[in-house]
């Protein structure tokens, strides 16, 4: 009698310690185990550079080089050979026009590396499914696909390509109409893109749309100081809130901060010394000049022959007219949105960063974006 | 119990069950409110629109920029810091690094002054010898000699990547903003089932939490180190405070009710040390609640009275402040319970329906914060440390127990009017 209870009381106990500590059973192993355990990878080395790729391919072609014993500035013949792990390369021999396999002919498409060191003109449709390497100028054909492009001196990307992942010209990068640009597109010196191109991610010291670019000319005129509404909110010496939307009449000059939230409307012809930031939209009147930052949770849309300063950032989309000049060689700056439509004739000294789309539109044709902001 | 054998009550006793349960009430509508909160900012993470505005500058004028960085016997951990620091991708002329050596008794000055030695145009040491302890006192003496337009704070022990400066100085292109806050990630993980407990809490926090509040333009908290601070914002709310024991706490609401924003930046990570040893939690738990409550105490009456607050920052301001007044209130709507339960009082018509309640309420209300844990851990891409998520049921009765020790102790503090002491976090790591 006496066994029994002993023996009830000890199941008791013991299911009653399974059925609590079953469920804990995954924890304790990992805990024993220690299976993840790793610190969440922090890469140190990620510092926003947006020539990363490019610089890394670079150094990867230099070991090749001194691998096969290549030397840019000696003739050398054609050939083949291996790269990484598997993945062959095609090395085309100076001033030597490329040839391609009668597979890689038929099917339009190119699998391995090309390297050339001097001028490199490609065919049109093909699609490079690897690097394509010039050390001098590369001529890529009408309507084809490369994975990525570089060239120590200059690109030029017909009408209708693709670059899926980036490209890089140390003179020169010039996009045609039409061409889908989808990774980073950079240069040392300048990037050129043609109405109709889509981009993504584009830095150089000067970044032109459209065939030309006419600087804006802020004709002599008269500003007056601007003062401020009543209904401002002073935040620190310097910056002005207003809860509601407000308009700058034209011709004024604003030597404070402003913020809105509601829609923030400069007048043309104004000249802001401070940063701006509205919370639906902002929008720069025609020939202003803003020194400062303009910031939106919503819209940016900056009209004709403006000039600005610092960076653009947009939570929504930014539009930008032709004429305007955005940062200088010297003073380069960032435009960023989800959105971005640049307007033929606009020039940009630093990146463009459009996380979801961005695209070049004739200067003069109002889309429906345009119209869409115009409208408020 | 049936009503008929129940036997009669006096008015004290029936008195008793009314403020019992009028108590308990409270703290299930206070609980709910939270788990409302936590599961809001679960889903906003997993399925909302994330905000990540300013990230994608990497081309401007920079702003100057002075990085502070206080150490008081930190020789096992700063010239990991200041290694990483010289190393930072800023432009140099905007750059000034000031560690500020807070009479320390090791080794931390000499390591500071070699540094200073070796790059002397960037490295502007601080060597404090007087003063009032404390971190937020550091500061303060430390801004007296600043000149640059933001200030950018890093503990000892953390160790930042090349592009973090930039990351953290961008959101100050924007007027509004008077403050910035990265992202803390342990690097101790694997030290023991403590630190891989914080490490899931602090994911929770951040990865989670803190976005949360940045997408639905809440109000993000400044956390005293990875993170920076408008020079004119500062001193337009009255600089550092060094009365509070969490002057990042204390500096959030000030900003918030000057106007300013926070902005919460979940891609600029930075490595941080977490206690190794449960007797070092439990002080750091305690110092935090502490200070948080003593903003409490300061800030909710301001933050609601307060014009530029917006409504929803009004409500996140008020929830932010109350966090660590949750848990006494959780344990005292458990006393209640029992009590109630052995005063014979049944709150819900049938056992089957109590025990659904319980288990629901415990499992969403009490601890929905695991759920902020379980999604951080997913968005992070960790894997199997997901298995761990129920000891953390240790971590939230530990955390609990000292939430609430320490609000006891700051009204006893404050009512004898005792001076609040600040504990420096021991470090763990081996020294260079």
């Amino acid at each position: 009698m006496v066994d029994d209870v002993v023996l009830w009381t000890v199941l008791l106990i013991g299911l009653t310690l399974g059925f609590f500590t079953l469920p804990l059973l995954p924890a304790f192993v990992e805990w024993y185990r220690k299976t993840d355990a790793e610190p969440l990878q922090v890469v140190r080395e990620r510092d926003t550079n947006v020539r990363q790729f490019a610089q890394s391919f670079r150094n990867q072609l230099l070991t090749l080089f001194a691998k096969y014993g290549i030397n840019p500035l000696q003739p050398l013949d054609s050939f083949q050979g291996f790269w990484r792990q598997d993945d062959t390369f095609y090395f085309i021999g100076p001033n030597r026009a490329p040839r391609f396999s009668a597979e890689e002919q038929a099917s339009r498409r190119v699998r391995q590396l090309v390297v050339s060191c001097s001028d490199l003109r490609l065919p049109d449709d093909m699609v490079f499914e690897q690097e394509v390497y010039a050390g001098g100028a590369l001529y890529c054909g009408q309507a084809s696909t490369f994975r990525a492009i570089y060239s120590d001196r200059r690109i030029e990307i017909a009408e209708d390509c693709a670059v899926a992942r980036w490209g890089h010209g140390t003179e020169l990068v010039r996009a045609a109409s039409r061409c889908r640009l989808l990774g980073r597109l950079t240069s040392d010196r300048r990037v050129i893109i043609g109405a109709g191109v889509q981009f993504e991610r584009m830095h150089a010291p000067v970044i032109v749309t459209g065939v030309e670019f006419q600087p804006p000319s802020f004709l002599p005129i008269r500003r007056e100081p601007w003062k401020p509404p009543a209904a401002g909110i002073t935040l620190d010496t310097g910056t002005l809130l207003f809860t509601d939307s407000i308009t700058i009449p034209a011709a004024q000059i604003v030597r404070d901060q402003l913020v809105s939230k509601g829609t923030l409307t400069i007048g043309e012809n104004s000249k802001m010394y401070g940063s701006l930031k509205a919370y639906r939209l902002l929008r720069i009147g025609r020939r202003s000049i803003v020194r400062g930052a303009l910031v939106c949770h919503g819209k940016i849309h900056i009209e004709e022959g403006c000039a600005i300063a610092g960076p653009i950032i947009a939570e929504d989309s930014v539009y930008i007219s032709s004429g305007c000049m955005i940062g200088t060689r010297t003073l380069q700056t960032t435009v960023t949105a989800p959105r971005i439509i640049l307007s033929t004739g606009v020039c940009l000294s630093g990146t463009v960063w459009a996380t979801r789309e961005g695209g070049v539109q004739l200067a003069g044709i109002a889309s429906d974006y345009s119209r869409s902001v115009a409208g408020g | 119990m049936p009503q008929s054998s129940r036997p009669e009550r006096t008015a004290t006793q029936q008195t008793l069950i009314t403020v019992l349960r009028v108590t308990l009430y409270i703290v299930v509508t206070t609980i709910f409110v939270y788990m409302a909160r936590h599961l809001l900012f679960t889903l906003n993470r997993l399925f909302g629109r994330q905000r990540h505005p300013y990230l994608d500058v990497d081309t401007a004028a920079w702003p100057s920029v002075t990085v502070l960085v206080p150490a008081h016997n930190e020789e096992k951990v700063i010239a990991h810091a200041l290694e990483a620091l010289v190393d930072v991708d800023y432009p140099r002329d905007q750059l000034r690094i000031m560690p500020i050596d807070d009479r320390s008794e090791d080794m931390t000055a000499e390591i500071i002054g070699q540094f200073a030695a070796q790059y002397s145009t960037l490295i502007h040491p601080y060597f404090r010898s007087e003063g009032k302890p404390g971190k937020a006192a550091v500061l303060k003496d430390a801004t007296k000699l600043i000149d640059s337009e933001i200030i950018v704070v890093f503990d000892a022990d953390y160790i930042p990547g090349r592009g973090l400066i930039k990351q953290l100085t961008a959101p100050f292109f924007d007027p509004e903003v008077g403050a910035v806050m990265g992202r803390v990630v342990p690097h101790n993980t694997g030290s023991n089932l403590l630190t891989r407990l914080l490490d899931m809490e602090r994911a929770g926090g951040y990865q989670v939490d803190q976005q949360a509040r940045m997408n639905l333009q809440l109000v993000p908290q400044y956390g005293g180190s990875v993170g920076g601070v408008r020079t004119q914002a500062l001193l337009a709310v009255g600089g550092w405070n060094d009365n509070a024991l969490a002057e990042d706490t204390d500096l959030t609401y000030r900003l918030l009710l000057h106007g300013y924003k926070t902005v919460y930046e979940n891609r600029s990570e930075c490595y941080e040390e977490v206690p190794e040893h449960w007797q070092e939690r439990n002080r750091q738990i305690m110092r935090w609640a502490k200070g948080h409550n003593q903003s409490a105490f300061r800030y909710a009456w301001r933050v609601i009275v307060s014009p530029r607050v917006g409504f929803l920052e009004r409500i996140d301001g008020l929830l932010l402040l109350g966090v660590y007044a949750v848990s006494p209130l959780l344990l005292i709507g458990w006393l209640c319970a029992i009590a109630l339960y052995y005063l014979g009082e049944q709150l819900l018509p049938n056992t089957l329906l109590a025990l659904t309640v319980m288990v629901a309420f415990s499992s969403i209300g009490n601890f929905a914060a695991f759920f902020e844990i379980g999604a951080a851990v997913h968005l992070d891409g960790s894997k199997r440390r997901i298995c761990l998520l129920p000891l953390n049921f240790l971590n939230f009765l530990i955390s609990l127990i000292n939430t609430s020790r320490a609000i006891v102790q700051l009204v006893f503090d404050t009512v004898l009017r005792q001076r609040l002491h600040w504990h420096k976090t021991k470090r763990f790591r081996n020294g260079r």
